[in-house]
């Protein structure tokens, strides 16, 4: 039975307006997505993406003639890398800083002349993890509000579509009396909610599925992408998201439908969730979080560093401790010259990298917060969930951080292990010329690179996953209780 | 008889669902956001003040003129709009510090970095947005079904075999439903002010108060747009479930899709070129910088100016980064006093030189500006304007002061103010003066008669003249949908 009503509402709304409305703008913008895609956006990425690297690569082997240089400049320029999937959820990935720097900034030099002493050197700080704000986004003065991917595609058209599609499934049946008719036959009422939810749903995936496949085949025939096992299976899983997502939308419409008698109630009060919960609170969150949840700005932190560098400087300084005793590019230097020196040099490094970690970290929570926040809407929800699965947005830039701080660990260990095979260094770790001064193979050299497995992803969808789940069955569920109470006149 | 009209649908409209939901939720909406981008706006506001006073501190600290060409640059900060809280527009996408120096001219801003760069990942919204989505949907929604509707139930007929003539009927469905419509907007206008005004931070003046004025009346001429276009579409039809489908259509495709697809494909079909042909073009003037410099020593038979005094202890640091060179210099114990008045006019050549330089790199980069970013800001705003959506939030943005035209006009301020920082520095002699790197000197040194950065705001009258052209194509489109749902309610079938 449920079936038959199934079809019956498939037949019906295949012949509507609303129909081919749905068909046309889920083709021509998946289409339209798939195209920009494939020509200008992935290609100028991944080019982008290859000269960069190219570049970090090209500086490491020329810092590698010299040990003690690559352990104080440091490993360079580390960059994301670019998902394929991003047509799907751009993530805003533009607006995020595509690289961090694992570098050090600035020469220094001193030369002195006392009666006591004379000094002389000139050195370069130890490089330490910056976090720069260096974005892929040329234009900073174009509106933006939102992509065309998927996700906008997916869940602010579609879902919206979705209610368009359901707002009179009940309320209509109502105005124009045949409701009742319907229950005057043997058929119960659940079945026909079902029937009813089924029959939308269908609609409404033949115009997306329709969608997505033109979109996938022309992705897939500019052979630019070439999408591995993996990822389609990542696509599979989204696929299964927006369903979960749609539904959502769908079981919202019928419980709303069959709380009005009049169908124009009804969608405006449709109308009015959806802006709210799919367009307003997304977008408004940022600024209201930010007024929560403060995080100490640029120029104080700037400040808290030039003091914490004042410090170290005034202690090594004091008596002009730092530079009387001799100069580590004395030759040969004295072992505690170069010892000072290297605690020097390091707690300057180890300050700098302590404040600025601390920073980002403050800056990450107080994104996080917002996204906790923006979970109230269900197109955040699924924005997330559908992020993760792509490898872009947030999440994955965290992740990159994490990446590129594990490596940083991998790099000085690295360097230590290496020098300590070279007898002829003094094992003064680090101050350049404590250090071996012998060239390294390139290829020993460890290179950044970002595990990014499916399982991974998948872990950091779960949570939005079962939010999205929970939601559709919380609705579902209200909707039967609603229907069975609803007076069907 | 068109006031019984107009009378009778507004006693419809207000006692309606539709009017008491969408009086609800807009006006929550209104007044939680005010009150949100109220608060932001104190926010930037009190880091901005901060800024204001740390570069007067910056100033205060230095004790050589030469740190303002690297380590102490003058800085320009641009002050948070207060209009903005209506209208975001680029006032916090486009930074608001400026850094100027002789060797610097400045093209860009910088956030001073009170903000965590990461939000903006998350897209905002304010009231214009809101009255761009919502209120465009409502108007939609109260006039989709006003002609069919009555068809349907049947007393279009009724009404139209009395002594009401058509346009009659019409007129007064429209006067009725914009009045019915604005009361929402009225309201929440009114109630939004309330909110800002209890914000210690705020104050209007009168221009504030005209702009106010004008950004209302752009919104009302923007949701009448929408309710002309729903009527229109109600006179096309018999049947409000089409109309409804059609307004829905016409709202998904203008206020959603067409905005945010013009600038993506704008992205994609005239992308910005690399800059760094143009960095290149730079670099190498420096270096023609640096070698006429060199030139001129070499002349004077030293390596390095500060060397014809002899000095026991001398610190520099130079930088040239793209289109920016600065050098500062302190030296002291000078063993040849004999030698400095040369050392100076060393320092008057070079850094005269290195102003000019600035100058001519400032028109490569200008080159790079105007046929990339700038360029492609400019396309993107023009083919939006397909968009009445679009069309609105621009003329909204430059009432608001917030548009891409008024950060062009800060940014022109800050390069007049740089010009006017060079001639102090050349009038005053500054270059070859000793305390452009010594502190030992007798010289005057005053720094209350820098010049401080003023910032202009635009003239209401002016604003309004850049805003005309969005303001005309909002009305021609207004007579345009109003024309035809006349002629096609002319020749409405009623029965």
């Amino acid at each position: 039975m449920i079936w038959h009503i199934a079809k019956r509402e498939i037949f019906d709304n295949l012949m509507r307006f609303r129909f081919a409305l749905t068909l046309i703008l889920a083709m021509v913008l998946m289409v339209m997505n798939a195209v920009v895609f494939v020509s200008s956006q992935y290609p100028r990425s991944v080019t982008a993406y290859a000269e960069d690297t190219h570049d970090t690569v090209a500086s490491l082997r020329k810092k590698s003639s010299n040990l003690g240089e690559l352990a104080v400049k440091g490993p360079g320029n580390l960059y994301k890398s670019v998902s394929p999937l991003t047509f799907i959820a751009t993530g805003k990935d533009a607006n995020l800083p595509k690289r961090v720097e694992g570098a050090s900034s600035g020469g220094y030099g001193i030369g002195m002349t006392t009666p006591d002493f004379s000094f002389n050197y000139s050195w370069s700080a130890n490089w330490w993890l910056q976090y720069p704000q260096d974005t892929s986004r040329k234009n900073d003065s174009l509106p933006n509000f939102t992509d065309l991917d998927w996700t906008f595609i997916i869940g602010l058209v579609m879902s919206f579509m979705a209610i368009l599609f359901t707002y009179d499934a009940i309320s209509g049946e109502r105005e124009t009396g045949t409701l009742s008719l319907l229950m005057a036959n043997s058929v119960s009422r659940a079945t026909v909610l079902f029937g009813k939810f089924i029959g939308a749903l269908f609609t409404i995936l033949i115009p997306l599925f329709i969608g997505i496949l033109l979109n996938l085949m022309v992705v897939n025939a500019s052979r630019l992408v070439s999408l591995s096992g993996d990822e389609w299976t990542r696509v599979g899983i989204i696929f299964v998201i927006s369903v979960i997502y749609i539904s959502i939308f769908l079981w919202l419409g019928l419980f709303i439908s069959s709380q009005f008698s009049n169908s124009s109630s009804s969608l405006l009060v449709l109308l009015l969730i959806w802006i709210v919960f799919v367009v307003l609170i997304p977008n408004t969150m940022g600024v209201l979080a930010s007024g929560f949840k403060q995080v100490p700005s640029r120029s104080e932190i700037s400040r808290i560093e030039k003091t914490e560098e004042n410090e170290i400087d005034t202690r090594y300084k004091e008596g002009d401790k730092l530079y009387r005793t001799g100069s580590p590019s004395d030759q040969p230097p004295k072992i505690e010259v170069l010892r000072m020196w290297a605690d020097y040099l390091n707690e300057h490094a180890d300050a700098k990298s302590r404040i600025q970690d601390e920073h980002l970290n403050k800056q990450f929570a107080q994104i996080e917060f917002t996204q906790q926040i923006t979970r109230l809407s269900p197109a955040a929800i699924y924005k997330y969930a559908v992020e993760s699965l792509s490898g872009t947005g947030f999440a994955r830039h965290k992740k990159f951080v994490q990446h590129a701080r594990r490596y940083r660990q991998q790099f000085i260990d690295f360097i230590k292990s290496e020098d300590s095979a070279d007898k002829e260094s003094y094992h003064v770790y680090f101050v350049k010329e404590g250090l071996s001064q012998k060239p390294i193979a390139f290829n020993s050299i460890p290179k950044f690179s970002e595990q990014l497995t499916l399982g991974v992803a998948f872990e950091g969808a779960v949570l939005d996953l079962t939010l999205l789940v929970s939601l559709a069955l919380l609705l579902f569920m209200a909707t039967v209780l609603a229907f069975m109470r609803v007076d069907v006149k | 008889m068109l006031w019984a009209i107009v009378r009778r649908e507004i006693t419809a409209n207000i006692l309606s669902f539709r009017f008491l939901m969408g009086l609800l939720i807009y006006f929550s909406l209104i007044v939680t956001n005010l009150f949100v981008l109220t608060r932001d706006y104190e926010d930037r506001l009190q880091s901005y003040q901060t800024a204001v006073r740390e570069n007067e501190d910056r100033i205060r600290q230095v004790t050589r003129y030469s740190e303002f060409g690297l380590t102490h640059k003058l800085k320009c900060d641009r002050s948070p709009k207060l209009l903005s809280i209506f209208n975001e527009g680029v006032d916090k996408r486009k930074g608001n510090t400026v850094t100027v120096a002789h060797g610097y001219v400045p093209a860009v801003a910088e956030q001073h970095g009170s903000d965590n760069p990461y939000l903006n990942i998350f897209s905002s919204i304010d009231f214009t947005v809101i009255c761009q989505v919502v209120m465009s949907l409502l108007a939609l929604l109260f006039s989709y079904d006003a002609i069919s509707r009555e068809k349907e139930a049947g007393t279009l007929q009724l009404a139209l075999s009395g002594a009401v003539s058509r346009p009659t009927l019409l007129l007064g469905k429209y006067i009725a439903g914009m009045v019915s419509i604005s009361l929402p907007l009225i309201a929440s206008f009114v109630a939004g002010l309330l909110v800002i005004q209890f914000s210690p931070y705020v104050s209007f003046s009168g221009s504030d108060w005209g702009r106010i004025l004008l950004i209302f009346l752009v919104s009302m001429l923007y949701v009448s747009l929408f309710f002309l276009i729903g009527l229109f579409l109600s006179t096309r039809t018999d049947r409000p479930s089409i109309t409804l489908m059609f307004s829905m259509c016409v709202w998904v495709l203008f206020v959603l899709i067409v905005p945010n697809l013009t600038v993506l494909l704008i992205e994609h079909a005239s992308p910005i070129q690399s800059e760094e042909p143009y960095k290149e073009q730079a670099g190498e003037q420096w270096k023609k910088f640096e070698a006429e410099v060199k030139d001129y020593l070499q002349k004077r038979g030293v390596e390095y100016a500060l060397d014809l005094a002899n000095p026991s202890g001398i610190g520099s640091r130079s930088g040239v980064n793209d289109y920016d060179s600065g050098e500062t210099v302190s030296a002291s114990g000078f063993r040849n006093e004999e030698g400095l008045p040369l050392a100076q006019a060393c320092y008057e050549f070079k850094e005269n030189l290195r102003a000019q330089y600035a100058d001519r790199i400032w028109q490569i980069r200008k080159g790079y500006l105007d046929r990339n970013p700038n360029r492609q800001s400019l396309l993107a705003l023009n083919i939006s304007r397909i968009s009445p959506a679009a069309v609105y939030y621009n003329a909204a943005a430059i009432l608001a002061e917030t548009d891409l035209g008024s950060f062009w006009q800060f940014m022109e301020q800050t390069r007049q103010y740089r010009r006017e920082w060079v001639d102090y520095l050349r009038d005053k002699k500054i270059f070859s003066s000793r305390r452009w790197f010594t502190t030992e000197s007798e010289e005057p040194f005053d720094l209350n008669r820098i010049p401080r950065f003023k910032e202009q705001s635009e003239g209401i009258g002016s604003s309004l003249q850049r805003a005309v052209p969005d303001i005309m194509i909002l009305t021609v489109l207004n007579i345009l949908f109003f024309m035809g749902a006349f002629i096609s309610f002319l020749r409405y079938d009623v029965v």
